[in-house]
């Protein structure tokens, strides 16, 4: 009875250390995996913070309003 | 005198059995017959036990030739269960003619044999027989010792006949002992066993000897009826020795009834049968028991007569019991015949025999040596509960064992399953998360990558395109500063190349804007084209210009840059056309919604007949977007009516 019981303990102990050190190892490497496309992520969003900012230049409908703006050249008095 | 009476029964239940040597052939001749015709080998050894087996009971004198036959035979094929088989129906043989010192000869040669080939049941047989012989010869200590051996050995093989003739010897050892209660415990015990077995042999012993505890107990009726029934089984497989010994019980129960005829009339009949077939020991207590019944008659004369004929052969046989009886008897004939000093001398040797069959030792030895057996026996059954006590505990130790191992399997088994769910679902969950990641960058990656074309398109355009472009004007207007008496027709064109140019630049402008948004509301759209006719307005003095939105249209919608583009270009292509061709004096752009937008250009111009005009490219550009644009697109002129140009497009479309 107590042979069973101590085999069985030492058995299921055994499997959930290995368990543990197999789940440890997958969250390592998963956590590895995240971090590197997160870096992506990361230097695209900045990549096209800046790209944006450089299209912001090119944002023409203000410049055409200010041109289509005239200065009258003579004053016409009723 | 109720001792004497006690004795007298005693000596007439002298019936020991003999193992394996009371059987008789039904066909003897046949036999012989078969025993001179076969070879010299084991059946034949056999065959002469069985014969001489036989002649023991109904020929006496012819069964030692047979058995002795039998044994130098056996000798010479080395067969040892022939041996001693046939020892013991020699030793038999010896005992029924009263030569017990030859018959316990014969019975330790066999046994010897037995010892060293380790046969149980020989070993039980021969013991009883020698039993037989210590009880022949009042010796009941060592009569005891070797029938609880023979029991012990019979009980081994689960022999229940053999067991049945152990208990009758014993009984019948503490009948000559005077132990009344375990005598008759003992021959019932012996009873029972024969009656469920149907064995002849063993009935008849059973008979007579409960006929003698009743005849002890005065019920001599019953005894009788008793002593009848063995008497009737004894004739019937012609037992010569057991008849005689059945009319010799029942004459001493009419004895003791009082019927002294009857009485006198069957003990001639058995002392007839004894002479016959030579039974000494049996004679010698007929006679004493037929003394004893003549001296209560007060034949004294007669009584002593057939007494002094026991007592010659109890001293030539050394019957020690029937000489006990006799002594007794001829001590109270004398007695009565007022010879005092031969009855004391009677009365002495009585007593000497009497010390001789039964002392203190002998009683103690007995008593041992039946506890012996009594604590061996329950030893036994101790260790044979003890054995399946152990034996249960096992079972169940065994039980435990599967019980608790499947358990304990069970719950390893259904641990092992949560740890790998728990592990595959933690895989899926860190896929899932993985994936999500991996599809927004890629996402991002596209979008990044479009924002890089977007932001390179936009630079080679307008770094190096718009500063061409406006290059030109510039070169122009230093043109009309530098060359101020050029004439008007001049001035003019340069004018009008530097608003193309301006406008070129405008539109380049508009390009780049449509193509850096990824979605154009409806606002922006109105906006652009309010500067656009605006700019109209400006370029056409004369030409009134009208654009209306319709308040149904909702001002929240939104279109791709592309269709925003599209519209506004149709617009603008439509708009010039009625400037530069139609010399228009209104141009109306009309906006309205109704399950779709709906898009109106018309001028007043001078129109054209449709049939007879070839179409420009301009008016090919149109239906090219509107064909992008999946809308609808219908122009409508007439010389001098002016033109009307219909744009719908669906709601499903934007």
């Amino acid at each position: 009875m107590s042979y069973f019981i101590v085999f069985y303990t030492i058995v299921s102990v055994g499997l959930f250390l290995y368990f543990i050190k197999i789940k440890s190892s997958i969250v390592t490497q998963h956590s590895r995996k995240i971090l590197s496309l997160e870096q992506e992520i990361s230097m695209h969003k900045t990549q096209i913070k800046f790209r944006y900012k450089g299209l912001q230049k090119y944002n023409f409908q203000i410049y055409n309003l200010n041109d289509s703006l005239r200065v009258q050249s003579e004053i016409k008095l009723n | 005198m109720i001792l004497k009476k006690l004795l007298s029964i005693l000596l007439l239940i002298f019936c020991v059995q003999f193992s394996l040597a009371q059987k008789t052939v039904a066909n003897i001749d046949s036999l012989l017959v078969v025993l001179y015709t076969s070879k010299n080998d084991t059946t034949k050894v056999i065959l002469y036990q069985e014969i001489a087996a036989h002649y023991n009971i109904t020929h006496l004198d012819s069964a030692k030739a047979f058995a002795e036959k039998g044994i130098v035979l056996a000798r010479s094929l080395n067969f040892t269960k022939g041996q001693w088989m046939n020892l013991n129906v020699l030793g038999n043989y010896y005992e029924r003619k009263t030569n017990y010192e030859e018959a316990s000869v014969k019975y330790e040669e066999a046994l010897l044999i037995i010892e060293n080939t380790n046969d149980t049941k020989g070993f039980a047989v021969v013991l009883n027989n020698i039993a037989t012989i210590h009880i022949r010869k009042a010796e009941y200590d060592e009569a005891l010792n070797n029938l609880f051996n023979a029991l012990k050995a019979e009980e081994k093989l689960n022999s229940q006949n053999g067991i049945a003739q152990a208990y009758n010897n014993i009984g019948v050892v503490y009948y000559y002992i005077q132990d009344f209660d375990k005598t008759t415990m003992y021959l019932t015990k012996a009873l029972e066993i024969q009656e469920n077995l149907g064995n002849y042999d063993g009935l008849i012993n059973g008979y007579n000897n409960v006929g003698a505890i009743l005849d002890y107990q005065k019920k001599y009726d019953d005894a009788i009826t008793s002593y009848e029934r063995g008497l009737e089984i004894s004739k019937k497989i012609n037992d010569k020795k057991m008849e005689a010994t059945q009319l010799s019980n029942i004459a001493l129960a009419y004895s003791n009834k009082g019927d002294f005829n009857k009485a006198e009339d069957f003990f001639e009949q058995a002392i007839a049968i004894k002479i016959q077939i030579k039974d000494d020991n049996g004679l010698a207590a007929s006679y004493a028991s037929f003394g004893e019944s003549l001296l209560n008659q007060n034949q004294l004369s007669k009584a002593k007569e057939i007494l002094n004929k026991g007592l010659e052969i109890s001293d030539v046989k050394g019957i020690k019991l029937a000489k006990k009886l006799i002594y007794a008897s001829l001590s109270e004939i004398a007695k009565k015949q007022n010879d005092y000093k031969l009855s004391n001398e009677y009365l002495t040797k009585f007593i000497q025999v009497k010390d001789s069959i039964l002392n203190e030792n002998n009683a103690k030895i007995i008593a041992e040596v039946e506890t012996k057996y009594e604590t061996e026996k329950k030893e036994n059954e101790i260790l044979q509960q003890r054995a399946q006590l152990a034996e249960k505990e096992l079972e169940v130790k065994q039980k435990n064992y599967i019980i608790f191992g499947s358990l304990g399997l069970a719950i390893v088994l259904a641990l092992l399953g949560y740890l790998v769910y728990n592990q595959q679902r933690l895989k899926n969950r860190q896929l899932q998360k993985e994936n999500d990641l991996k599809t927004a960058l890629a996402r991002i990656e596209t979008q990044n990558k479009l924002q890089e074309e977007r932001l390179r398109i936009s630079r080679d355009l307008h770094d190096n395109i718009g500063s061409q472009l406006t290059f030109i004007i510039s070169s122009i207007d230093n043109l009309k500063y530098g060359f101020k008496d050029m004439g008007d027709k001049l001035s003019n064109k340069l004018v009008g190349i530097s608003s193309f140019t301006t406008q070129t630049i405008y539109e380049l402008r508009d390009t780049i804007w449509a193509m850096n948004k990824n979605n154009i509301t409806f606002e922006d759209l109105q906006t652009r084209i309010t500067n656009f006719i605006d700019n109209a307005k400006m370029a056409s003095e004369q030409t009134k210009f009208t654009f209306k939105i319709d308040e149904v249209v909702n001002k929240e919608n939104t279109f791709s840059s592309v269709q925003g583009m599209n519209i506004y270009r149709i617009i603008q292509e439509a708009v010039n056309n009625s400037i530069k061709y139609a010399k228009s004096s209104e141009v109306k752009v009309m906006i309205s919604e109704n399950n779709g937008f709906h898009i109106e250009i018309t001028d007043d111009g001078i129109g054209f007949a449709e049939d007879q005009v070839e179409l420009g490219n301009g008016i090919n550009n149109m239906k090219k977007r509107a064909r992008d644009l999946n809308a609808s697109f219908a122009i409508s002129s007439s010389v001098k009516k002016g033109t009307a140009i219909t744009v719908v497009i669906p709601e499903k479309a934007i």
